[in-house]
């Protein structure tokens, strides 16, 4: 967002077969996308020559790494520093596409003392957590970072983290600011900082680094840079994003076929169902967000309600809901389609909340997970092929699907509990003056949201009238009559339970797509998405054609000039200055351009001591998703991937009296589990760094895992903390 | 389509149970030690409902008329969490995994086991660690599935490019062995499946 001033990517898969170059960045691409891995791998394979490159970085050696040529194993939270010196040697390799960058870019940089994400205060923590939770409010830089940061290693640099509030501020640089911000990232510095495996010879890693920064910098060259969960669950998160935009919009390869940055995300989660719908705590659908009164009065327009409906205060994010749980400020949880008491770090405060803070929890589920053993009341729900639904992915791509088989028992669909829930609730209940602790915004009295109830009676609607006939049985909604020719003789179990004549789910959709239509989010109608020729469609469609390039004349009609333009309208106007603050409040509005941003080198939230001296990262394996409550029921992939093993280096597991199989406790500041040595296997360890997948809720990880976050995009590092180690 | 059984009829029963009023997965007093409460239910868990901390919503629909007769939904009993979900302790347990032992026959020693569903990737019916792992330059799974036991017609079929034509090697986009066909332990499935 802050790069384009609109979300989600320029590019799509067809890239894999039109670049040169495939770099993946803290993507184990091989065992998460492996459809799309095939296709790298059948690219890669056909490519005699070895024209077509693949490079790895990351910090565990991994399947994708024995698929590429190139393999760079960095130290955990060094790519920021090595993105820096990729674009320093762009400068001075005089490889700037300087006509591209003149004409569609603008240099900018933000704060740097914006803390990790982490509470304000220590009043929750356990006395371990004491020494990285007070970080949030000072840091004593470390010698790299003070460098990095163009300070002295030789004086303690001490740096009250003044800006955790104002994380997402920036500001335009001239390029000559943005060159000054790159100085101290010369080879040797990067390469002593951020070479990840002790074993490998100083020179060696640095001619890859070299090699790396030959592939970005060659001309002819065009190349794609992948990242997922490496970059973005990650305490400088956006910061690593923007490098990466950074690198390829200095180079003029952004928006172009085969050439772009390119975040792989979860397939049917987090750009279709979370960031383009909207469901964030700030967000609204398309790109709008909460605090923005011109969103909400558009929202409040499309959605039928009166004006000043929407509450002007940002909600809580998903860390912070279960930080809130803990202090007592929320008491009711509903949790759909997902498992959060397994999937947010620090888990052990979370699950002593739920079991002995005032508040009740309601989990909707398929199966019963983790999250069902602290759940108050259980509603079984239809999983995807029970129901009609829709699902948007990384490359924008939209699609459709028809319910396929009954939802056994009383399991009901997401939507049918949604709808009923809101029948429950009456306009003189909810649409009266509420307080609102903490809200402050223009157009509202402190604390409190007005009374609308007058202005809803104006609409037509009563005291008596119930959110669900305001919010789902509309008049605009009932003309989508059920049954529908569409449906092509499948049920719809919504419509059944609800004993309604009219179709949820398209009324749903056309609704959802009135906020996109016309501002660059455009969907196709709903029936065009079942037509047998179609196979999901790319956003924007404009008049029935799919966008492959956004950005880009030849394929984005949102672009009016010719080439290229950056239309994406927020966070444009900024003011200026130089690379330690705002010198010209001024703002200034770049209009159809994108952001090159500085970031520096940061340390992570916590890093090994002499106490915990292992860094732990966590993540995937192929066989399970996320967190395994479906997966882990099926035979065949449970007994290929029984239960979740704590991979180490032979050495590190050696030293502590360990051998492939033994039982090991691992132990953080905030808890500790045990798990079963691997050494060896598809994940191979560099000395001083493990890994342990999260899938099982036996061998539960996230009771270990720091919830240090991204400031900006809130999302957790579950990539970075320490650990120690003992036989068991 | 029943293959959730299982697992369903323990939604069923947390539901009606829950919905009848008795907090199932709550310790008996707000800060009480839950390892107390838990052991106690997991002790009882027959024995009359004495824990009702959070009675269930009265809004809530009674699920005791939708439940078909004979379920085990009608017992008013609640669930403990150790009853709930793929681990049997409760929540503040820590576990010992148990050892599983890869499968290490040779190729040929065992059969294939049968397919899931038509279509699913078969099992890998023998060990694999010395194979592994599948590199660019290098496949050790080639070196039998190319000759003695070769890949089906499907997997010599540019499914991208030419999706009609059955060429004579391996394509590419099937390089990658392991990302469908999975090898085994000899763990043993952690809930019963009847699909």
């Amino acid at each position: 967002m802050q790069v384009f001033g609109i979300d989600e990517p320029s590019g799509n898969y067809d890239d894999i077969e039109l670049t040169d170059t495939i770099v993946t960045w803290g993507s184990n691409m091989a065992e998460m996308h492996p459809m799309l891995w095939a296709r790298v791998m059948d690219r890669r394979l056909a490519s005699t020559d070895g024209s077509y490159r693949v490079v790895n970085l990351t910090t565990v050696s991994n399947r994708t790494s024995d698929g590429a040529d190139v393999e760079i194993v960095l130290k955990p939270g060094t790519d920021l520093a090595l993105w820096n010196y990729i674009a320093r040697e762009i400068v001075k390799r005089d490889s700037v596409d300087t006509e591209f960058v003149e004409s569609h870019c603008v240099f900018a940089t933000g704060p740097t003392d914006i803390g990790y994400g982490m509470r304000d205060s220590s009043k929750f923590c356990y006395d371990a957590e004491k020494d990285t939770q007070s970080r949030e409010r000072e840091v004593v830089l470390t010698p790299d970072e003070a460098i990095a940061q163009r300070k002295s290693p030789d004086q303690e640099q001490r740096v009250a983290q003044a800006n955790t509030g104002k994380a997402d501020a920036h500001w335009s640089i001239t390029f000559d600011e943005f060159k000054r911000g790159l100085e101290p990232y010369t080879l040797d510095f990067v390469a002593e900082l951020s070479k990840g495996d002790a074993d490998e010879p100083l020179e060696a890693y640095k001619a890859k680094l070299e090699a790396l920064a030959g592939l970005y910098a060659d001309r002819q060259r065009k190349i794609v840079s992948y990242w997922t969960m490496g970059f973005n669950q990650h305490t400088r998160g956006t910061w690593v994003n923007e490098q990466a935009y950074m690198t390829h919009l200095l180079t003029g390869k952004q928006a172009k076929p085969g050439n772009g940055a390119f975040s792989l995300t979860g397939q049917p989660s987090a750009c279709g169902t979370a960031r383009e719908v909207g469901t964030f705590s700030h967000r609204l659908p398309a790109d709008m967000v909460v605090g923005n009164p011109k969103h909400r009065a558009h929202a409040e327009e499309l959605w039928g309600l009166p004006p000043a409906t929407l509450n002007p205060k940002t909600g809580s994010h998903i860390t912070k809901m279960m930080r809130d749980l803990e202090d007592g400020s929320m008491k009711w949880l509903w949790v759909q389609v997902t498992n959060p008491f397994q999937a947010t770090a620090n888990a052990n405060h979370w699950l002593h909340a739920a079991r002995e803070k005032d508040c009740f929890i309601v989990v909707s589920d398929v199966y019963p997970t983790l999250s069902c053993k602290v759940a108050d009341l259980l509603l079984p729900s239809a999983i995807m092929y029970e129901k009609w639904g829709a699902y948007g992915n990384s490359e924008r791509r939209t699609q459709l699907w028809r319910q396929q088989i009954a939802p056994p028992g009383d399991a009901r669909s997401d939507v049918w509990q949604i709808m009923e829930f809101s029948k429950r609730f009456k306009l003189g209940e909810v649409w009266t003056e509420q307080p609102i602790p903490g809200l402050t915004a223009e157009g509202f009295e402190d604390g409190k949201l007005p009374d609308v109830l007058k202005a809803a009676e104006a609409k037509g609607y009563t005291a008596d009238t119930t959110l669900y006939e305001v919010l789902f049985e509309t008049e605009a909604a009932k003309k989508f009559a059920w049954p529908d020719r569409i449906a092509d003789g499948h049920a719809n179990a919504t419509v059944t339970h609800a004993g309604i004549d009219w179709f949820p789910e398209k009324a749903l959709f056309e609704e959802y797509a009135g906020f996109g239509r016309g501002h660059g989010h455009d969907l196709a109608p709903f029936d065009r998405y079942y037509a047998a020729d179609v196979h999901g469609l790319r956003w924007p469609v404009v008049d029935g054609k799919e966008t492959k390039w956004r950005f880009n004349s030849e394929y984005d009609p949102y672009v009016k000039q010719e080439g290229i333009e950056f239309y994406g309208t927020a966070l444009k106007s900024i003011p200026a200055g130089d690379l330690d603050g705002v010198t010209n409040e001024e703002k200034t509005e770049y209009e159809g351009k994108a952001k090159i941003f500085f970031r520096p080198y940061a340390a992570p939230a916590e890093s090994p001591d002499s106490v915990y001296d292992l860094w732990l990262s966590t993540g995937r394996v192929l066989e399970h998703w996320h967190s395994g409550s479906m997966t882990r029921r099926v035979p065949a992939l449970h007994a290929a991937m029984p239960s979740a093993l704590l991979a180490m280096h032979a050495k590190d597991a050696d030293a502590r009296g360990l051998k492939e199989g033994d039982l090991a406790w691992i132990e953080s500041r905030r808890g500790k589990i045990k798990a079963r040595v691997e050494i060896g296997g598809r994940n191979r360890l560099s000395r001083g760094m493990v890994f342990v997948p999260w899938f099982d809720e036996s061998v539960f990880i996230n009771r270990l895992t720091l919830d240090a976050t991204c400031p900006i995009s809130k999302q957790t590092d579950f990539k970075k903390c320490a650990v120690k180690i003992t036989k068991a | 389509m029943m293959k959730r059984t299982t697992i369903l009829t323990v939604l069923l029963a947390t539901l009606a149970a829950l919905t009848l009023g008795i907090a199932a997965c709550t310790p008996a007093e707000k800060g009480a030690p839950e390892k107390k409460a838990n052991q106690e239910q997991a002790k009882a868990p027959d024995a009359a409902p004495t824990v009702s901390v959070k009675p269930a919503d009265d809004t809530q629909p009674k699920v005791e008329d939708k439940v078909a007769p004979g379920d085990e939904a009608k017992s008013s009993v609640g669930l403990p969490d150790t009853q709930i979900g793929l681990s049997a302790g409760n929540i503040f347990d820590i576990p010992e995994p148990a050892a599983a032992k890869q499968n290490d026959t040779e190729p040929g020693d065992e059969d294939t086991l049968p397919r899931v569903h038509p279509k699913s990737p078969p099992v890998i019916p023998h060990g694999i660690a010395e194979f592994l792992p599948i590199t660019r330059a290098n496949n050790a799974c080639l070196d039998c599935h190319e000759s003695d036991v070769p890949v089906p017609a499907s997997h010599r079929t540019d499914l991208r490019n030419a999706p009609g034509k059955v060429g004579e090697a391996l394509v590419g986009a099937r390089y990658n062995c392991v990302a469908c066909h999975v090898p085994r332990t000899d763990a043993k499935p952690l809930v019963k499946n009847t699909f």
